[in-house]
This record gives C-alpha cells, structure tokens and sequence, in this order.
C-alpha cells in the first residue's frame, strides 16, 4: 500500500493513496504505519482517497494506536460517509476523531 | 519419514451422517413430550407424596437432585428437538460471491497453529492442506502458527514451501496466536485447523458455497478422530456432539464453532473483535467518569473533550483486540459473542459432513485436560456473559447456549446418584418411603419413556460412551465448578508421569472409592437381606440403580489403571 508521510507541526501526517482500506492492504499498511508512528503523540490519518474501509482497517488502525506514546492519540481528517458510519458502528468514532480536513485535526485540543 | 502408531489407520473413512428421517423426528418429539409430561406428573408425586417416611437428609437432596436432572433432560431434549441440515450452494468463483466487493479470485488462508507437537506430526497436516481442491482459480495460502518458536518447525515450514509465523510472547494462547496470524495475513475466509487436523482435498469446494450468503459467520465441519481403538475407554469419539447435538442446532442459527475444522469469514470475525472492543473502550470511558468524585469532574467543554481523548487513547492502549476471545473456550465464547450481534444477525452453519480428520487425545491424562478446559470454560462463560441475559440471542439460541451451560452442571445431580446407593447398602435409609408398587408406578414410565426419547433422538449413533461419562464425569466437572465460584483460572494442575506406568490412578481415585463402596455396600446389605434382615424389593431397586452407576464408572476406572508406557 502506498503512504504518504509528512511532518506538520509536530503532528505525523499519513496519506494512503489508495481508495481501499481493507484486508489486503491491513497487513502492509499497519506495518508501515507502526514503523513511523511508535511513540508519536500525535498521529493525523487522511482519508481523502480512501472510499472504503472495513473492520480489517479499522484492527490495523487500532494496533498503530496502541503503539503511540502515552496519551497519544489517531485523529481522521477527511473521511468518507462510509467510513464515518463504519466508526460509528463499532463505538470508535470518539477514538478516532473525525475532522473536515488534516489542518483542523492538528489544531482540536 | 517417521513411523506413527497410526499409519495402521490412514485408510479409514469417516462414517457419514445420520440420514435425516422426519418420521423417527416425529417418533422423538412425540416421545420426548410423554417423558417430559409423566416425568413431570413423577416429580410431583415425588415432592408431594413420596417423601413421607423418608428420612429428610437422605430424601430432600435426592428429590432436589432428581429435579435440576428433569431440567436438564428438557433441555437436553428441547436442544435435539429438530433437525434441518443446511443446502449446499455451488463452490463461489469470485470473491465477489461471497459478498465482497472484488471481482479477484478467493484468497484462503488454512491456519495450522502449534506450540509443542512434532514438527513432522505438522508436515503430514501442511501436505493434506496442500491437496485441497477447489473447482475455480483460487489463492489458498497455508501458514504454519508456530507459538513455540522452533527452529525446526520452520524448516519444515520452509521445505513445504507454506508461510510460516511466530511471535515474540505467547500471550493469548491458541487465540493470540490466531490474532497474530490474522494481523499478518489478507485471506477473505480462514480455515482453522490444529496442529494435527489433516483436511480432506474436497474441503472449501464442499463448504465455501455457504459464503454466498453475505450473514455467514462461519461454517463448522465435524471433528473425527480417526485413530480411535475399538471399544475406545475414553469415549473420546466426538459423534454424538457433532451429528446429534451441533447438528440440531442449525435451524435456529446456534451451531458453535469447535476450532479445528472450521472456516471463518475475515470480515465477520475481526467486525465481532472491533465492536467488542469499542464496547470495552466505551465503558472504561464510562466508567473512569463514574468514579471521578464530584470537585473533579471537568466542566469546560474543550477540556473535558481533550481529557476523553487521552483516557480513550490510555483504554485502547490496555485493552486487548481479540478477534478470538482470549479465553480458555475461545471457540465458544468467540460464536456467542458473534451470535449476539444484534445489528448483524450473523449466521452459522454446522455442515455435517466429515471433512477431515484428526488425533484423539492419548491417555487419560489428556483427556482429563481437554474435558475439564471444556467445563470450566463454558461455566467461566455462564459466569460473565449468561446467556439468558445475553441481548442479541434469540430465545432459541439463548435456550441452546443455556443446555450446553446446564449440562455442565451435572455434579450437581449426578453425585447424589452416584452416592445413593453406597448410603443405602451401608445405613439401610432410603430416599423414599416405601419401594411400593406406587414408586414403580411412577418412576418405571418415566425411566422407560425417558431412555426411549434419547434412544430415537440419537438413533444410529452410538452414545453408550456418552451416557457412561454423563455420570464419570462427575469428578472433573465439580472441580471446574469450585475453580469458577473462587473466580480462579481455569488451568488444571497437571499430574506428574512417573516410570511404574499407574500415573493416573489420582485421576480417577473418587470413580474408585465410588466403585468401592458401591461393591462392598452391596455385599453387605446382601448378606442382611440374605439373613432375613433388610427388605429385599429396596436392595433389588438400589441394587440395580448400584450397577448402573458401576457400569458408567468403570470406563474411566479402567483408562486409569491400564499400565501406560513411562514417558
């Protein structure tokens, strides 16, 4: 899976750039992802390319979560409908956080 | 290659399922309801009229034990009522047929997890897994879950040419295993074996239809030891649970998935696993607000958003995604739980044709382990999760759940049983006030219609070994249920082997002093009737109530006895 990664104000910003969040691309995208976000406090996740995300998604994005530092935390800027109500399914749209765009996410308490 | 001392049995073949026939089911119910309503009319003459002259310490928890037994066979029976095996649909050429949004060919992972058993025992389940068959082009992708990190594991791993994968901790057991697994591995469905399940070529193209149906959870085929001796004194023979009990349970959606031999879909297993997660998240959040005392509770808005944040992110960080509860029943706790959706209605299918085969446990040790991990897994279940509280179950289900949790209770009635005669034989009390024409009147019926309902009901399986071990297991069921009451792990102490091959005679010594005192009491009442001093009608009632409780026992007593060879 293809990620982009980028640094703003101390935030790791990371953008796939797929539209498919799901048990293909869980494996790899959870592995890059742990990689680069271990102890980070702050991880914003950009979903404007990715239409469709299942509970396979959703598990790899809970194990980046566990390995942020403490009091770290996920936030989603940009998702789509489907992933919003998938969040809201599973009770985890308080954990991840949803945001109109990654600027907003950076910048909510 | 090694030699095993079941290559004698490689050539067996699985029996196949009882035929269904509606006349015999209707030859059950029928029966069944007679023996529920003449054992209802025995226990009220047993509360009501047979207690007089009894004495009261004797009688009362014999009565009480008769009736949590009726409750039991109602369950018993409600949970056999009916049979509806499941259609077979065509083998799906595409992932798409089974619900997914790609058009590509199914990817299946077969899981083999393992932690101890002989790497070349494993060779010979990978080989039987590379031989599966399927009518459409298909990516099935064979790992081997090593949680015992072994060097040689891999390599055959490795000469197989199938994935091998292995973690740093064992946490979780078989079911952090299969997490691991899972983490790592894409397959739309995953077949689950163990270490020694050896799956038959026509496995997915025989199963993987009931995935056309996108609410299908998980498919469960029957586990068949194929090693089993004849006269097999464990009764390890699993038919009579698999094509009598799980088997009735498909017409209400309450077949449980037992591990080895079943085929999972990704997506409804890790969905289960989120929402339980978000569930446990949510209360923790819930419940760290409850406890905060009142001059610490946040009343600026932005702030107490930010404080959640960071209390949710310290909830997920402790608490464990499990797509296959971490727990000693995992199996079926994780199809309880899936069952229970609500918002889902995911759908198991029990498919009761044998597609694989398997090892039986080989000593009674083992067998003591396995048996016990049932017992107190299922009661640790009833004690965190009853499945009569349980939102999400339809009362079927719930109903279904309950029998198995109930027939776990057994000790319960079956030690009074076990007890009854020796107290007899050795005191002369009876629990009841005369053995009269009135007692036969009432307990014959019952006994007869009772033994006819489970005759038909399991009609052509052999369930002799099952009904000796309704009252064996006496033994091993109370000790689970003393370890869920003191709230301890469900873990069973492990008796040492020694070199003079009697290791588990301390397994088995309460069948033996059963057994005992039985003989002896008998003996000696004998003697008193024989000498003019007792009645005979209630030594010939306890006598043969005696040698039945005998007859079950002594499986157990003989498995414990027979010299084993010294590990």
């Amino acid at each position: 899976m293809q990620i982009r990664f980028e640094e703003r104000q101390g935030a790791l910003v990371a953008t796939p750039l797929e539209n498919r969040l799901d048990a293909l691309a869980a494996p790899d995208f959870r592995a890059q992802l742990t990689e680069k976000a271990a102890g980070r406090s702050l991880v914003v996740l950009d979903l404007g390319s990715v239409q469709f995300v299942d509970s396979s998604g959703l598990a790899s994005m809970i194990s980046v979560v566990k390995r942020l530092g403490p009091g770290g935390s996920m936030r989603i800027a940009r998702p789509a409908e489907t992933v919003t109500s998938l969040l809201r399914l599973t009770r985890l749209d308080r954990m991840f956080a949803s945001f109109p765009d990654v600027a907003a996410a950076i910048a909510a308490p | 290659m090694a030699a095993w001392y079941f290559d004698a049995f490689e050539a067996r073949t699985p029996p196949a399922a009882v035929p269904h026939r509606a006349a015999r089911e209707l030859a059950f119910q029928a029966t069944a309801v007679a023996a529920m309503t003449i054992g209802g009319w025995y226990l009220y003459w047993r509360w009501t009229e047979s207690l007089v002259g009894a004495p009261i310490w004797f009688a009362a928890p014999l009565v009480v034990a008769e009736t949590l037994a009726f409750v039991g066979s109602v369950l018993f029976f409600l949970s056999i009522w009916r049979n509806r095996d499941p259609t077979p649909k065509p083998p799906p050429r595409t992932a798409a047929e089974i619900g997914l949004e790609a058009g590509r060919p199914l990817i299946v992972d077969v899981f083999f997890p393992t932690y101890s058993e002989d790497p070349e025992l494993v060779r010979l389940s990978i080989r039987d897994g590379k031989r599966l068959r399927y009518p459409h082009p298909i990516d099935v992708r064979i790992h081997v879950l090593d949680d015992g990190r072994r060097a040689a594991m891999k390599k055959v791993a490795d000469e197989e040419g199938v994935g091998y994968l292995s973690r740093s901790s064992n946490v979780g057991y078989k079911a952090g295993n299969l997490r691991n697994a899972m983490e790592q591995t894409q397959g739309d469905l995953m077949v689950i074996c163990d270490a020694d399940t050896r799956p038959f070529p026509q496995l997915l193209e025989r199963t993987l239809g009931y995935f056309r149906d996108p609410s299908v959870a998980w498919v469960q085929t029957p586990q068949w030891f194929f090693d089993l001796q004849p006269g097999d004194p464990l009764g390890n023979d699993p038919q009579l649970f698999f094509d009598v009990i799980q088997r009735r349970r498909n017409w209400c959606n309450a077949a449980f998935c037992c591990g080895a031999g079943s085929i999972h879909r990704r997506e409804a297993v890790m969905e289960a696993a989120v929402k339980a997660f978000g569930r446990q998240i949510e209360r923790q959040l819930l419940e760290s607000a409850r406890r905060a005392p009142d001059h610490l509770q946040v009343h600026d808005p932005e702030l107490r958003e930010a404080l959640q944040g960071a209390l949710l992110g310290e909830a997920a960080r402790a608490t464990e995604l499990t797509p296959y509860k971490f727990h000693v029943s995992e199996d079926l706790y994780t199809s309880y739980l899936t069952h229970s959706d609500a918002e889902r209605r995911w759908r198991s299918i029990y498919h009761p044709e044998v597609l694989s085969k398997m090892l039986s446990p080989q000593d009674l040790l083992a067998w003591t382990i396995q048996r016990f991990k049932y017992a107190g897994g299922t009661l640790d279940i009833g004690a965190h999760d009853n499945p009569l509280f349980q939102g999400g179950l339809s009362g079927w289900q719930k109903l279904m759940y309950t029998a198995t949790l109930w027939s776990y209770f057994a000790p319960l009635w079956t030690l009074p049983f076990l007890l009854a005669p020796p107290i007899y034989f050795f005191t002369g009390a009876a629990p009841v006030g005369t053995y009269d024409a009135a007692f036969y009147g009432h307990a014959l019926p019952f006994l007869v219609l009772n033994r006819l309902a489970f005759m038909i009901g399991s009609w052509g399986v052999d369930s002799t070994r099952g009904e000796q071990y309704y009252l064996a297991f006496f033994w091993v069921n109370l000790r689970a249920i003393a370890d869920v009451v003191r709230g301890r792990p469900i873990k069973f102490q492990v008796t040492p082997k020694t070199r003079d091959g009697r290791r588990f005679v301390s397994l088995a010594w309460p069948h033996l002093l059963l057994v005992a005192l039985t003989v002896g009491g008998a003996i000696f009442r004998g003697a008193e009737v024989a000498r003019g001093l007792a009645a005979p009608s209630a030594y010939v009632a306890n006598l043969f109530w005696g040698a039945n409780n005998v007859w079950s026992l002594w499986p157990l007593v003989a498995a414990a006895v027979r010299r084993q060879d010294a590990a």
